[in-house]
Formats: structure tokens, C-alpha cells, sequence
């Protein structure tokens, strides 16, 4: 390096990132940050008689924020959303971590292709398919009769019990892979040398595996809790009319055409999931070593 | 009653291929043991058997007077230092010499003063709070070493602990590992592909090549009378130059190089008339230096190169062979330029014969 770069050479590359990003930029803006402009606008008209009349007031905001009915809707959605994560958690991390411990990779490919199948069906298909599953003559509570673990048929789907199921279901691989990706970084003489410190299995998965693995634990949760939250399809199909999450709220308005409420309970959802967003990033930066 | 280490003709095979092969050595309780050998060579095989993240197919393994088939790794009497460390990166340096003792539920207040005592033993009791990606290479490496030694194992297994480090680090750790191994009086099993320091610290050194003990001995012994042609040319650097066997009593070997008849030590009898002579290139002297060794020639300097503390010469000896001259440099005394004609000379114990393959 004798001669210094020159200054224009110098310039195109730090220009470079932000040519890339423009696109994104772009579409961002287009798509999303003009819509949330247009919310907050449509947030302050007011609905009537099936009329929208543009006007500047607090009463749809009023409305939610101390109408009791509404509490029990945003409760309900944090409600299914958190279930639904605690769910997905449970069954995943430990579905991750037999997939780590796999020793064959051509077995570990099929496993997680099973693991990605709820994905590659349509929402509306497998919705439909819970309901065949989980009804009062459905395969399992068929099964469970048969076992003689219950008299009577339980009320599996058309309520929050559906909902859950179906969604911790497919949200399983969007917990799974994180997780897993955090195992496969990790050392794996790690172990070997909590094990060689005198540690067994519990105490080198307590100590060692599980807190280096807080990072893809709190990314899955992340990631599980902010799609639950707007997951519209699924809590309308299995929930029976009993499960009135937010996104139903929104959508119900929206065909009601009141768009000051669909603005309203749309910018509400954001906030949640920035929430969430912010507090996993916190956690996340306590989990790093 | 056992004392110490001891392998009884163990082999590991890892799916169709012999990682190890029927090895058997007893180490002495206390002693430094280094396990010295090229990549592949079944080294590390051998102490992962040790430490119980491998069981043999079949042999036996002795620590003191206990087998350990089948004994897991937290149940042995050993501790081992991994080759990149394997530091636990979200705790403290405390708290990752803290896990055995923790792990062993020893009381809190005990506890802390053996972590102290170990910290301090590698001289990094200021560090205590540090997180590994705070410390540098050493620091973790000492950490390393804290971390096994406060469990105080019977055997401490270390395995290419100073690989990672550069050569004045590794140099300074040398000597430090010795010092250490000396005070705690642990038997340390060391393995390395690095002959310096496998010749610097050991009590004694293994050669393995090939998932097989090629020679155990003390550095000196290994590198004086390499048993096989391999050791020969593994260690330090040998001249290994084909000759033809003309007799052989007990020991020696007359043999002819090109047209200079010597005697040479036998290393292992060559099956047919032909073998090879391993010469160490320190072993031949040049110039003035030639005169009075037993074993006399004359040759021409082909090249010269200047490393500092020595010359190394390739030289076209008059008999009809080349070899290698290493010559330690003499303050003002530019090397031989290229085309010197040179008087050699070398003692025919520095020169051993064996056969030809192998």
C-alpha cells in the first residue's frame, strides 16, 4: 500500500451499504411507515352510525383504553400470546435438544423438515384439520376415551384450548431453529469440560447448556410472542366466537369500515410486540457472556 | 498395589479406522508423561481415553490401583486442560475455577480459599472478575489450568495446552507448567506435536506414530537412540542416507556410503544388505571442527543458509552422497560461501542404521 486510495474510490465505498439499503429503505417507508402515519391520523376521527366522520378527538382512544370490554380483549390477546409461547418453549427447546444431540446429520436433515411441515401447510387447511382432530368424535379424544383416561369428551377445540394447540403447533419450528442455531454454536468441548469438573448431565445442562443457550431461548420467545399476537386466522377458526383476540377486533372493524377502531387496536398491536421486542432485547443483553 | 498410570494393550477404532493400536506403558505416579507424535497419530485418542470421554474397544486402563473401563469422565481422578481451553464464557475466571469445587459441594468458605490458592498458583489472583473474552491467550490458558488443578486430580491430563499461544508465551508457560507440576506433584499426562516442548518439561516421552508407541524414554534417551527410523527422523532434524550393510556385531554395523566405509549403532537391523544411516544434521562436524572424528571425508558447500545461532550447510560429499551440516556460528566468522571445499567429520555413534522402510 504506497499510494493512498483515491478519495473518490474511498467515497463510492462508503457509499456502497447505503445504495444496498435503499431498496429496503424504500419499500419500508412506502409500506409501512406512511400506513402508521395514516393510522395515528385515522386513530383521531370518529365512527357513528356506521358513518366515519373526520374529526380530531380522543374518543376512540378513550374508548379503549377504559371501556372494561377491551381490557378483557388486550388481556386475552397477551393471555393466548404468552400460553402460546410458554407452549412452543416447552416442547421446543427440548425437540432442539435432541436434534443437537443426533449423531447422524442425514437424520437430523429429516427431523427438521418434520419439524418445518406446520409452515408448508396453509393456515386455513391446518386450522380445519385441528378441528377434525380435536372435536368431540376427533381422533384424540377418541384415543383418550379409549385409554380410559376420560369419561366424556373434552372440549378441545372452539375455545382457547384450540387456539393454543393449533398455534403453538405451527410456531414450533420458529422456536426450534433458534434455539437449535444457538446449540450448534456452541463449544462443544464445553461440556466435556463440565463433565470432566465432576458435573453429570443435569448439572452441565443447568450450568453450562442452558444459560449459553438464553440467547436463542429469548429470540424464539420473541419471535413465538409477537406472532402470536397477530395471528387472525387461527383464533377465528378454532376459537368458536370465544377467543376475541385483538386481530379479530381489528379485523371486525375494518369490515364494519370503522377505521378509527381498526387504527386504534392496529397501533395497540405494535405497541405490544415493540414491547416484547424491547424487553427480549433487554434479557438478551444480560444472557450475553 | 498400582501406582501411577498404566495401559494394557488398549485400541480404539472409530468407524473402521485404528485410532489406537494395542498400546501398553505404565506412567510413573508424579512424573511428567508427554505423548509426542504427528496429527492423526492416536495421541489424543489415548488421553480422551484417559480422561473417560472415550472407552477403549479393548485393553485396559489403570489409574492407581483402579480400572477405569467404562468409569465416566466426572467420576475419574482426572482433570484435564483442553486444547482451546474451553472456558466457560459467561462465568468469571472465579467462577470457572469454581465450578469443580462447587460442582463437589465443598463448603462455601473452603471453597473460596482453594479457588484463591489456585489462582494464585498461576499467578492471576488480580483477574478473578474477568470474563474470559477480557483475558488474553495466557490469562485463559492459566485459567485453564486453575480450573483442573483445584480439583486436585491424581492425573492431570492437558492436551496441546500451549498450541494456541505464541512462541515467547509458550516458552515462558514451558517453564512455568514444570514448576507447577513439581509443586502440586500430580502426575501430568501432556500431549503434544511440538517435540521442543515435549523434550523441555517430560520425565519421559512417548512417540506415537500411527496409533502405536514407537519409543518411551527419557528426552534424551529418544533423542540420542531413536529406536525406529521414524523417532530418528521425527525428532530434531537427521540426515537419513542409504547405505549398504556390509556386517553387523551385536551393536555396531560396518557400513559403506557411497565409497566411505564406517562403522556405525545399530538402531534396528535392516532385514536385507541395505539400510539407511540417520546422521543428525549437529551430529557432523565441518571444517577445522572435522579434524580428529573418527569418521573423515571431504566435500564441497553446495548451499549455506544463516539462522542466527547457526549455519546450515547442504554439502556434495566427495564419496558421492549429500547431506545436511547444521554448525553453530562463531561471532566474526562469515559463513562458508557456496563451492568451499570442506573437510567433514563425525563420531560413528552419532550415526545409527536402520532398515530401509518404516
Amino acid at each position: 500500500m504506497s499510494t493512498p486510495a483515491p478519495r473518490t474510490g474511498g467515497m463510492a465505498r462508503a457509499a456502497a451499504p447505503w445504495l444496498l439499503l435503499l431498496p429496503a429503505f424504500a419499500l419500508m417507508t412506502y409500506a409501512f411507515i406512511l400506513p402508521i402515519g395514516s393510522f395515528l391520523e385515522y386513530g383521531f376521527y370518529r365512527f357513528e352510525r356506521g358513518r366515519l366522520i373526520q374529526d380530531f378527538t380522543f374518543a376512540t382512544y378513550r374508548r379503549f383504553l377504559f371501556d372494561p370490554y377491551y381490557h378483557a380483549v388486550i388481556l386475552d390477546t397477551l393471555k393466548v400470546a404468552a400460553i402460546v409461547t410458554t407452549i412452543a418453549l416447552a416442547v421446543g427447546y427440548p425437540l432442539a435438544y435432541g436434534l443437537w444431540r443426533l449423531q447422524s446429520p442425514a437424520l437430523q436433515r429429516w427431523f427438521g423438515l418434520i419439524i418445518f411441515s406446520p409452515v408448508l401447510v396453509s393456515v386455513v387447511v391446518r386450522s380445519y384439520g385441528w378441528t377434525v382432530l380435536l372435536a368431540d368424535q376427533g381422533a384424540v379424544n377418541w384415543a383418550l376415551m379409549r385409554a380410559g383416561l376420560i369419561g366424556e369428551p373434552l372440549e378441545l377445540v372452539y375455545n382457547l384450548t384450540g387456539v393454543v394447540i393449533s398455534l403453538s403447533h405451527v410456531f414450533l419450528p420458529f422456536v426450534v431453529f433458534p434455539i437449535y442455531a444457538a446449540m450448534t454454536r456452541l463449544d462443544p468441548s464445553l461440556r466435556e469440560a463440565a463433565m470432566d469438573l465432576g458435573a453429570g448431565w443435569w448439572t452441565t445442562f443447568r450450568r453450562v447448556t442452558l444459560p449459553l443457550t438464553l440467547p436463542g431461548i429469548v429470540a424464539a420467545a420473541q419471535i413465538a410472542f409477537t406472532l402470536a399476537l397477530g395471528a387472525l386466522v387461527t383464533p377465528a377458526l378454532l376459537g368458536g366466537g370465544r377467543v376475541l383476540v385483538l386481530p379479530l377486533q381489528v379485523y371486525r372493524a375494518t369490515s364494519e369500515i370503522n377505521w378509527p377502531f381498526a387504527a386504534v387496536g392496529g397501533l395497540a398491536l405494535l405497541l405490544m410486540a415493540l414491547v416484547a421486542v424491547v424487553l427480549s432485547n433487554r434479557l438478551l443483553r444480560y444472557a450475553e457472556p | 498395589m498400582r501406582q501411577g498410570v498404566e495401559l494394557e494393550a488398549v485400541s480404539k477404532t472409530f468407524r473402521g479406522f485404528r485410532a489406537v493400536d494395542g498400546v501398553s506403558f505404565r506412567i510413573p505416579e508424579g512424573s511428567f508423561f508427554s505423548l509426542l507424535g504427528p496429527s492423526g497419530c492416536g495421541k489424543s485418542t489415548t488421553l480422551r481415553m484417559l480422561s473417560g470421554f472415550e472407552d477403549p474397544d479393548s485393553g485396559r486402563i489403570w489409574i492407581g490401583d483402579q480400572v477405569m473401563n467404562g468409569v465416566p469422565a466426572y467420576r475419574r481422578p482426572t482433570n484435564m486442560v483442553f486444547q482451546r481451553w474451553a472456558l466457560f464464557p459467561h462465568m468469571t475466571a472465579y467462577e470457572n475455577v469454581a465450578f469443580g469445587p462447587s460442582v463437589a459441594r465443598v463448603p462455601r468458605a473452603d471453597r473460596r480459599r482453594q479457588v484463591m490458592e489456585a489462582l494464585a498458583l498461576v499467578g492471576l489472583t488480580d483477574f478473578a472478575d474477568r470474563k474470559p473474552r477480557q483475558l488474553s491467550g495466557g490469562q485463559m490458558q492459566r485459567v485453564a489450568l486453575a480450573r483442573a488443578l483445584v480439583n486436585k486430580p491424581r492425573v492431570l491430563l492437558l492436551d496441546e495446552p500451549l498450541g494456541a499461544l505464541d512462541l515467547k508465551l509458550r516458552l515462558q508457560m514451558q517453564g512455568e507448567l514444570k514448576r507447577i507440576q513439581e509443586s502440586v506433584g500430580a502426575t501430568f499426562v501432556y500431549v503434544t506435536h511440538d517435540q521442543g516442548e515435549a523434550l523441555t518439561m517430560s520425565d519421559q516421552v512417548a512417540i506415537m506414530r500411527d496409533g502405536r508407541i514407537e519409543q518411551i524414554g527419557a528426552p534424551h534417551e529418544v533423542y540420542d537412540a531413536p529406536a525406529t527410523r521414524f523417532v530418528a527422523s521425527f525428532l530434531g532434524n537427521a540426515n537419513l542416507l542409504p547405505v549398504t550393510v556390509q556386517g553387523i556385531d551385536g551393536q555396531a554395523a560396518k557400513v559403506a556410503l557411497g565409497g566411505l566405509v564406517f562403522e556405525a549403532r545399530v538402531g534396528q537391523t535392516p532385514a536385507a544388505g541395505t539400510g539407511v544411516v540417520a546422521l543428525r544434521y549437529e551430529a557432523v562436524r565441518i571444517g577445522a571442527a572435522a579434524e580428529g572424528q573418527p569418521v573423515r571425508t571431504r566435500g564441497r558447500i553446495l548451499e549455506a543458509s544463516f539462522a542466527g545461532s547457526s549455519v546450515h550447510y547442504v554439502v556434495a560429499a566427495e564419496p558421492g552422497f549429500t547431506l545436511t551440516v547444521e554448525d553453530r556460528h562463531r561471532i566474526d566468522e562469515p559463513p562458508w560461501p557456496r563451492g568451499t571445499l570442506v573437510d567433514l567429520g563425525w563420531h560413528g555413534a552419532a550415526a545409527r542404521l536402520f532398515p530401509e522402510a518404516g
